[in-house]
């Protein structure tokens, strides 16, 4: 039986239909916005200039570079906790249950009440610095200071129990023979590590890293409140453009470079898993 | 001498205890299978020798070596997992190759001992295929192959075939025992199915809750088991008790079954449904309830009293007697008793 074109086209209606309304066609109106010809603001006919205005003001370059610090930095340091902490929770150990348990709770915290923890733990004054007093210790500047240790601090706290979510459920459906019969074969636990089940687990760790990188390249609580003055990053220039110069156009381009920042990473990821899919030949047991 | 023995290891997981007092003696070059049905130890014992698991207590020397302390990398013992355990992002050849890269051979002599050993279980050129890409068969016999590849004094089987299909299992264990009688790698094979012990090894070694029942050749222990346990689970039999009454064996139901050892009171007698005879007759005391064809053979049961009998007949000239029928038995001239523990 053959399928009619219309009836093919129906079928496809709902889930396609879905993604073209909901998310076609706002990112569309967003790019003919971004080019002048907006629906939002003021109609000017097709123009670059707000594109032109993005890339040669050095205000928003600094911009664009600030929210890929704040994208790549947190997304490193959570990897680098994540990935050990994943590796030790295969193991069994006394209070394994609890933690599992708590390790969770900043996945349901919304990312300003992170940021609000971390000023009030980290402020000068906060309640670090008054536990580290009578010790003689003080802490570095860690909110609104030039590194945005507070922000990658908040930002990483945020995404280190969804890292660990991840890369610990693709470590574990690895079979366990397999270690095993690495083991007897000569490898001792850290080759084992290495050699099986890094890159077993690599497709589970490199959705977490991208997913974590995407959510952090629009952060815009947690760099508002805990960054420096200066650099801020896109999505609060952008915030700034809308609302406070109601300059839609250059406020829609900085959507759109965000969102194609996101874009290049997924092509990027995808680049590399089909590679490696290639290597493991396409699918993990 | 690359043998095997172990003494008196044990193995308690909280209040099971999953082996007690296990030891065997394994010749250089002989095939041994730890036989017994699933959660009698034969496992723990398996991964208690390849390092796995850590024993309570006991010790294993492989080729005159103490090794029950020793990491599992240190043992260089060949495992094959039921599972197979292939590394799935490895090609064939990278597979077998692992236990030599681990040990630093040189690129040139891996190449060389990957053909070679590829070559022994017929997959010389599949090398480059991904395990996936294999039939159960064939990543069978590339586990195999990684396995044998360290040259290991000492090859472990895990039940390799029991993934299998029939025919191919078959097959396979044909394959097996050729390639262990040509390499002559002292092996131990933990198998729950008696006819691939029997088939594979030179000596079984039955197992049941934890424990050692019996061990002997798979001929010995078929013919002549000296428990109720070994001859009930290595095949079929019938289980006949015997009063001893001036120096004869009788059966429950008065049949004289031969002249009693100078033993008396209640023996057991262990009767292969092959070596029970029936033949129709008005005054049997038995009854056939039940007749099964099975191709090969034809199956009757029988129940005489409160005995439920079972009788194989083969060949061409085996009697089919419908369900109803009487029957009187005969019992083969060298009957056998069992020796230990025969309360039923």
């Amino acid at each position: 039986m053959t399928i009619s074109r219309a009836t093919l086209l129906l079928l496809l209606l709902p889930g396609v239909g879905y993604l073209v309304l909901f998310f076609g066609l706002p990112l569309a109106l967003a790019l003919l916005t971004s080019l002048g010809m907006g629906t939002i603001g003021t109609n000017q006919g097709f123009t670059l200039s707000h594109y032109a205005e993005l890339f040669s003001n050095s205000v928003y370059r600094d911009g664009i570079s600030y929210s890929l610090y704040i994208s790549v930095v947190p997304t490193l340091v959570s990897l680098a906790v994540a990935l050990p902490l994943a590796v030790t929770l295969q193991a069994a150990f006394p209070g394994k249950k609890l933690f599992l348990t708590l390790y969770k709770a900043p996945l349901v915290v919304p990312g300003i009440v992170a940021a609000f923890i971390v000023m009030i733990l980290f402020d000068r004054g906060g309640e670090m610095s008054r536990i580290l007093k009578p010790l003689g210790l003080s802490l570095p500047k860690l909110v609104r200071d030039d590194w945005s240790l507070g922000v990658i601090i908040a930002l990483a706290w945020k995404s280190i129990p969804f890292m660990t979510l991840i890369i610990g459920g693709a470590l574990a459906s690895i079979p366990t023979d397999l270690a095993l019969a690495a083991r007897t074969l000569g490898a001792s636990r850290l080759t084992v590590f290495w050699q099986i089940e890094l890159p077993l687990a690599l497709p589970g760790i490199t959705a977490a890293v991208l997913l974590v990188f995407v959510g952090s390249t629009g952060a815009f609580a947690v760099p508002s409140l805990l960054g420096p003055i200066y650099p801020k990053p896109l999505s609060i220039w952008m915030y700034e453009a809308a609302y406070q110069k109601n300059d839609w156009g250059l406020a829609t381009a900085m959507g759109i470079v965000l969102s194609a920042i996101a874009c290049a990473v997924l092509l990027v990821y995808y680049r590399l898993t089909s590679g490696l899919h290639h290597a493991t030949g396409g699918e993990v047991r | 001498m690359a043998d095997a023995v172990i003494t008196g290891l044990r193995k308690t997981f909280g209040p099971t205890v999953a082996v007690a007092d296990f030891s065997l003696h394994v010749a250089e070059g002989e095939f041994v299978a730890l036989l017994g049905p699933s959660g009698c130890g034969k496992t723990t014992v398996m991964r208690m020798i390849a390092g796995i698991t850590q024993p309570d207590r006991g010790e294993i020397s492989v080729a005159g070596q103490r090794i029950e302390t020793l990491m599992p990398e240190r043992r260089n013992i060949g495992l094959v997992f039921q599972s197979y355990a292939l590394f799935p992002h490895m090609t064939v050849a990278r597979n077998v190759a692992f236990g030599l890269r681990m040990r630093g051979v040189p690129a040139g002599q891996i190449a060389a001992k990957v053909a070679e050993v590829l070559a022994m279980v017929d997959l010389a050129d599949h090398g480059e295929r991904l395990p996936r890409e294999l039939s159960g068969g064939q990543q069978q016999r590339v586990a195999l192959a990684r396995a044998i590849a360290i040259e290991p004094p000492l090859l472990l089987l895990d039940e390799p075939l029991s993934n299998l299909d029939a025919k191919l299992r078959e097959q396979l264990r044909d394959d097996l025992k050729a390639l262990q009688r040509r390499l002559g790698i002292t092996t131990i094979h933990v198998t729950h199915d008696q006819s691939e012990a029997m088939a594979l090894a030179d000596r079984v070694v039955v197992m049941n809750a934890g424990a050692i029942v019996e061990i002997g050749t798979p001929r010995r222990l078929y013919q002549t088991p000296q428990t109720r346990f070994t001859a009930e689970f290595l095949g079929h039999t019938n289980i006949i008790p015997a009063q001893v009454q001036a120096g004869l064996m009788i059966a429950p139901w008065g049949q004289v079954l031969g002249a009693a050892p100078s033993a008396t009171g209640l023996l057991h007698l262990s009767v292969r449904p092959e070596d029970l005879g029936l033949s129709p007759s008005e005054d049997g005391v038995g009854l056939v309830t039940e007749v099964t064809f099975l191709g090969a053979e034809v199956e009757h049961r029988v129940t005489v009293g409160n005995l439920r009998l079972r009788a194989r007949s083969s060949g061409q000239g085996a009697a089919v007697l419908p369900a109803g029928t009487k029957v009187t038995l005969s019992f083969p001239a060298d009957l056998h008793l069992l020796a230990k523990s025969t309360a039923p």
